[in-house]
């Protein structure tokens, strides 16, 4: 035994630890800046570990000594429910996150018409139905502290109040400090939360501590508890309860309750749902917290089988966890335990009152101060209306626990609870997955099924208590047997639990089905249930930041708006150009052949036409035309708006903030603009530079390709000046020795004018392409000409150098008349030819053909060397600026390049002929010249 | 990878979730049907413990596939 100093001393140790915890997690949250130490998945799994309360920590043992393996139940269902973690709950947070959700009567609220009357429903009845439960927490700190002191079970007397008194506002304050020391529009509590995790991680150890202690030191394991099951049990009973309908039924209505509550209790939706920092943390918390519901559960039957067989009574099953290790004189395990008693007992009270005040305030007590103009500046006073919703559910619980409370086990009283929040989930599910579900049936549901629940279990638990005449259990209300809280409809076959679960149900949904489907939502609400299909959906409307247009309702017919769209055009237009313009309209919008759009594709085909009426008649007059034609119908303009809205909320941002990014925008377009300008300004100058330098590289190239006939003009004019010289020689020589035969001085003369009209033919061969070309114009001129004026420049340096020179041209080709630029199509042969000549002056086979032919079209020309031909490869670059086969530095690789440019003016074309077993290149060229 | 991308899907499926919520009802609700009076306790406790566990590795094994370290954060 303990004295109360002692228990009271350590209880103000372990609540101070608690709370310099909570303070140094929420500075750290602070400080740093990073949620880390309490947004990560195994504080998130530990703390929805606040499910095991004092009821899991005392009361399994308890119905398990009553009822075997039952117990498991209420675990295993829970279970069952955190398999659908990874979907049902995801769906949960996403509406959390889009509607600011922040409990589960504000979750319904939202998706019914955010109805002030449904919220007052389920706020009263979440106050009522939950008080039980929180009535066992308090129950079990007052039962387990005077088991410590007296060393007995204590039933809560009014002798022992002052205690309880102090250890009831001790829970006060408590919750205060964590839960609801300051407003927060998140309604997340780090610090809290981490404090949960914690308790949740002690009372764990503790019960395993315990459990392994009455397991391997009290007994011999597993298998010698079960050996002796038998024999504890006495009277033939099989710890597993009894194989009958009654209890089959028995265990489905523990699964199916506990599968309800574990998501939809206040506190696991506010831990699981509003106290969610990602949703990533829902995976490891379906693997996580079944863990842990497994490990706490592990040594439930072993604890109650050594209680049973250490002689202590089964009426004090619910203190078996405390009692052994007092009994064996383990002091230190006896406080651990209590301890991890304490942890999940005030863990539970803490955050089930946070949420249950948070929903009191919200639903009840600021929806009718609303009503009542008096009270209205109480609204200013939210967070002490929490504080007084707090004080007054943990009294109430405190009074039921001690008025209610001796007349049942932990266990019982919980499962009231499991069973009001029962109720909401119809609401719930059907909210989520069934579009026609309405306020009014939710309404009725809830109102009914709450109903039901008060009649078949809490007029019991008071009837029980003496608060109510016992008759109406036994001969039913005003007599009427049939009417029996327990046995409604004479319906036995059931226990009380099971019985109230069914005809809870059978009404919930019965008048949820039937009120939803003979009433019709609002339009809001008809949005609502669109948001959430929407957010439920795996196609969701906005994709990685875009909106997704393909979900959009395509059901607006168009012809109808494109009338509308004629007629307003028609007060500025003919009526063929109004339909063409409109018809231009649709083929840009790619609706030219649909009969029905979406409302983004009506809202671009007002833009579009407004923007083809501006063109026509300014802005504000075709702004005002389309305003005026009721282009929009009120609905469309409703369904525009709730588009763009949803926009912005996907965007986070408010309209004066979009006002204000789109100014900022719009000046940073004209900055670019701007720079736009001056950056074509810039291209330009740079352009002709480029433009300037390409016709000085074109001039240079060309100096370039004379430089390569220099010698041969060398040669060319090198030779008509001997045969001048020598004939100035003979003159002379026939003057000296008076030898003045006329006839061979004739000749002579007329051999020296024949030359020098060569040599002059030569010299404006060379003028012709030192030229530039753009001061060129195409003349017209013989094909022979053309042939001379490149050949001349090449014959004496071909015949210098041992290469035959073949030009083959019947008549016809040679007096053909050709529209050419003479100085760009000279160069571009005498390119070709010398390209042939650089080829073939290594061969011993030395010869270079030209061969002409014309048609009333065209001139076609082939130069032909004595070469191999070219190889494929080098025939995809040849023509190629700057690529040359030649030794470096003695070709620019612009010779080729340049020729094909030049017969590309003249509309030419150049290709290599590979049938030709020589190199061949077919130059075609057209005989008039279109520009 | 195919496999393993595979499972990583059917991990993801609601429907997969629900087959096995369904699946492990019923290996919850066979003692309460299938065993006479119950009297085997330890084969009970044995089938709901180990029913349980599976449930827990099937959870855990959807976690480790669905990324790369179970539990990770990238918040």
């Amino acid at each position: 035994m303990f004295s109360f100093t002692f228990i009271n001393f350590i209880i103000l140790i372990y609540l101070l630890i608690l709370v310099i915890s909570a303070l140094l997690a929420e500075r750290w949250i602070k400080k740093k800046g990073n949620k880390s130490i309490v947004a990560n998945p195994y504080i998130y799994s530990l703390s929805m570990a606040v499910y095991c309360t004092s009821w899991t920590y005392y009361g399994s043992v308890g119905i398990a000594a009553h009822n075997g393996m039952l117990y498991l139940g209420i675990y295993l269902g829970a279970s069952l429910t955190i398999l659908l973690y990874p979907w049902l709950l995801k769906h949960l947070i996403s509406i959390k996150e889009k509607y600011h959700i922040t409990s589960v009567a504000d979750f319904i609220v939202a998706r019914y018409d955010k109805s002030q009357a449904l919220g007052v429903i389920c706020a009263a009845f979440i106050l009522v139905g939950i008080i039980p439960y929180i009535a066992i927490q308090i129950k079990s700190i007052l039962d387990t502290v005077h088991i410590l002191v007296t060393g007995l079970r204590p039933e809560i007397s009014a002798s022992s109040s002052l205690t309880d008194h102090y250890i009831v506002i001790v829970c006060i304050i408590v919750t205060i400090v964590f839960g609801l020391r300051k407003l927060d529009s998140s309604e997340k509590h780090p610090g809290l939360v981490f404090i949960l995790a914690g308790e949740s991680f002690v009372k764990l150890i503790a019960l395993f501590t315990v459990g392994v202690y009455a397991t391997y030191v009290l007994n011999n394991g597993f298998d010698s508890i079960f050996d002796n099951l038998q024999y504890v049990s006495g009277r033939g009973y099989n710890y597993m309860g009894h194989t009958t309908i009654y209890d089959f039924f028995t265990w489905c209505t523990y699964l199916l309750l506990s599968a309800s509550a574990i998501l939809f209790l206040p506190r696991q939706f506010q831990v699981a749902v509003v106290e969610n920092y990602s949703k990533k943390h829902i995976k490891t918390s379906s693997w996580l917290f079944p863990l842990y519901l497994f490990l706490i559960n592990i040594f439930v039957i072993p604890l109650a089988f050594t209680g049973l067989s250490q002689g202590f009574a089964i009426g004090l099953a619910d203190s078996y966890v405390l009692l052994l290790p007092m009994k064996h004189a383990q002091n230190l395990l006896t406080l651990f335990v209590f301890i991890g008693g304490f942890s999940a007992a005030i863990g539970m009270i803490m955050i089930e009152t946070v949420a249950v005040s948070t929903i009191v305030s919200n639903q009840l007590f600021l929806p009718l101060l609303h009503q009542f103009s008096s009270l209205n500046f109480l609204t200013k006073y939210t967070l002490r209306l929490r504080w007084f919703a707090a004080i007054v559910t943990i009294y109430t619980a405190y009074y039921y626990a001690w008025r209610v409370g001796p007349q049942y086990a932990l266990v019982s009283m919980g499962l009231i609870s499991f069973a009001a929040v029962l109720q909401f989930v119809p609401a719930i599910l059907a909210g989520l997955f069934w579009k026609k579900a309405n306020k009014y049936g939710a309404i009725a549901g809830i109102s009914f099924g709450a109903l039901i629940w008060f009649y078949t279990l809490f007029i019991p638990a008071f009837a029980k208590s003496g608060y109510f005449s016992p008759s109406i259990m036994i001969e039913g209300p005003f007599g009427l047997a049939w009417l029996r809280p327990e046995s409604i409809l004479g319906l036995g076959l059931l226990n009380p639990l099971s019985h109230a679960v069914f005809w809870t149900m059978f009404f919930n949904i019965g008048s949820l089905v039937i009120v939803s489907v003979l009433t019709k939502q609002s339009e809001t609400e008809e949005k609502i249930v669109k948001s959430y299909e929407e957010l439920l959906s795996d196609k969701p409307l906005f994709v990685e930041g875009t909106l997704n247009f393909d979900l959009l309702d395509i059901n607006i017919p168009i012809q109808p708006k494109l009338r509308i769209l004629e007629k307003v055009f028609q007060k500025y237009l003919i009526k063929e150009d109004a339909q063409l313009a409109i018809e231009r309209i649709t083929q840009e919008l790619k609706i030219q052949d649909k009969e029905l759009i979406n409302i983004y594709m009506l809202s671009q085909l007002h833009d579009h036409a407004e923007k083809f009426l501006s063109g026509l008649v300014g802005t504000s007059v075709a702004f005002y035309s389309l305003e005026n034609s009721d282009f929009f119908s009120p609905l469309e303009r409703r369904e525009l708006g709730d588009l763009f809205a949803r926009l912005l909320a996907h965007m986070k941002v408010d309209p004066r903030e979009l006002s204000a990014k789109l100014a900022e925008l719009q000046y940073r377009q004209g900055q670019l603009e701007k720079d736009a300008q001056s950056l074509e300004v810039a291209m330009q100058k740079k352009s002709s530079e480029l433009e300037e330098q390409k016709a000085l590289a074109y001039q240079a190239s060309k100096l370039a390709s004379l430089g390569e006939v220099a010698a041969g003009i060398a040669h060319e004019i090198n030779n008509p000046l001997a045969i001048i010289g020598s004939s100035a020689q003979i003159m002379e020589n026939m003057m000296e020795k008076d030898n003045m035969d006329k006839e061979k001085f004739k000749s002579l003369t007329t051999n020296i004018k024949q030359t020098v009209q060569r040599a002059s033919r030569i010299v404006q061969g060379m003028r012709n392409i030192a030229r530039q070309s753009e001061v060129d114009l195409f003349e017209e001129i013989t094909v022979a000409d053309m042939l001379e004026d490149s050949t001349n420049l090449c014959t004496e340096r071909f015949k210098s150098r041992g290469v035959e020179l073949r030009i083959f041209a019947d008549e016809k080709t040679l007096k053909t008349i050709i529209e050419v630029n003479r100085t760009t199509i000279s160069q571009s042969l005498i390119n070709f030819l010398n390209n042939a000549f650089d080829a073939i002056i290594s061969k011993p086979e030395k010869w270079v053909e030209i061969n002409a032919y014309s048609t009333n079209e065209f001139l076609r020309i082939k130069i032909i060397d004595s070469g191999p031909g070219i190889s494929p490869e080098l025939q995809e670059k040849i023509f190629q600026p700057f690529f040359t086969t030649k030794d470096v530095g003695k070709g620019t690789g612009l010779g080729l390049s340049l020729a094909v440019s030049f017969i590309k003016q003249h509309n030419g074309s150049v290709f290599i002929d590979n049938q030709n077993p020589h190199t061949c290149f077919v130059i075609t060229l057209p005989l008039k010249h279109n520009s | 990878m195919l496999m393993k991308n595979k499972l990583k899907k059917l991990c993801r499926l609601a429907e997969f979730r629900i087959c096995l919520f369904i699946f492990f009802l019923l290996l919850f609700l066979w003692p309460m049907i299938a065993v006479p009076n119950l009297q085997n306790v330890k084969l009970v406790f044995y089938w709901l413990y180990i029913s349980w566990f599976a449930l827990i590795a099937i959870s855990f094994s959807c976690d480790i596939l669905d990324c790369e370290k179970p539990g990770e954060d990238n918040q």
